[in-house]
């Protein structure tokens, strides 16, 4: 148990600073390093083909992501010190309250709320499960990754023309 | 503690924290890292719903591996598609501030 609360510190410190850095590389970089812990988690709780998707999804790509837009936009440095006292001490009112509300109700809701119960006996019968008798949230989950590519294909046409519509006046 | 509520509560967490980024944050980079916090704030409670002990160690019932493989995907296109939108934005008004962005013409 001790070493699930040091990765679990780890990983929310981690969090924490992504979101604190006002260095835009800086708070990727932290994502990054909580991708990678909370796939360790993942490891530790017996779920390694998820942790091999969470250091693909999340600390590959979608770091990939981030990096390329950051430079894409040129604004990696420094980010402005905009946000106001009064909307951060506010926000933080709300969280620690949040997070006092759930944890008070968390161990009522962890007992009716709970996946149902496979059947499974061992972890030889789950990848069967997870390819084999996937086909139908498989498709579901193609048809959604063409409706993203094809959105984000109509946002680069759109700054294409654009360009081209400057040039032509 | 057992397990169940240490996920639960971590979970809980990460939520409230993307929760937090989006409310207090105006950089549109830092909207979406804390929009992807909570999915996987989200991803890790639907996990903890699944675990359970087998011969003493820990694993996570098939169900809940598919739900969050399922999870994983879509919010990486999530991400991808609010990326490509921050992009375009940045083109068009110069900056990522979302106090920018007042005119609604593009």
């Amino acid at each position: 148990m001790i070493e699930h609360i040091v990765v679990i510190a780890f990983m929310i410190g981690l969090f924490i600073l992504s979101i604190e850095f006002r260095n835009l590389l800086r708070a990727i970089l932290s994502f990054a390093g909580g991708n990678v812990a909370l796939s360790a988690i993942l490891y530790m709780l017996g779920a390694p083909l998820l942790a091999v998707f969470q250091l693909l999804i999340y600390a590959g790509a979608v770091t990939i992501l981030f990096l390329v837009t950051i430079h894409a936009g040129e604004e990696s440095e420094e980010e402005k010190d905009t946000t106001s006292a009064k909307i951060r001490i506010l926000s933080i009112i709300l969280a620690v309250f949040l997070v006092a509300v759930l944890l008070t109700y968390s161990p009522r809701i962890m007992e009716t709320v709970r996946a149902p119960q496979l059947g499974l006996t061992s972890l030889g019968e789950h990848p069967e499960f997870l390819w084999v008798n996937r086909w139908l949230d498989l498709l579901i989950q193609a048809f959604i990754i063409l409706a993203v590519v094809a959105s984000i294909s109509v946002q680069l046409r759109k700054e294409e023309r654009e360009e081209r519509g400057v040039e032509g006046e | 503690m057992n397990v169940y509520e240490l996920y639960f509560g971590t979970s809980i967490i990460l939520i409230v924290l993307g929760l937090y980024a989006l409310i207090s944050r105006r950089n549109l980079i830092k909207i979406v890292l804390g929009l992807e916090v909570m999915t996987l704030g989200v991803n890790l409670a639907i996990i903890t719903m699944g675990i359970r002990v087998f011969k003493g160690a820990y694993e996570v019932d098939a169900l809940a591996q598919g739900m969050v493989a399922i999870s994983m995907a879509i919010g990486a296109a999530v991400a991808a598609l609010a990326l490509s939108i921050a992009m375009n934005i940045y083109k068009h008004y110069g900056t990522f501030d979302i106090r920018k962005l007042r005119r609604l013409r593009w």
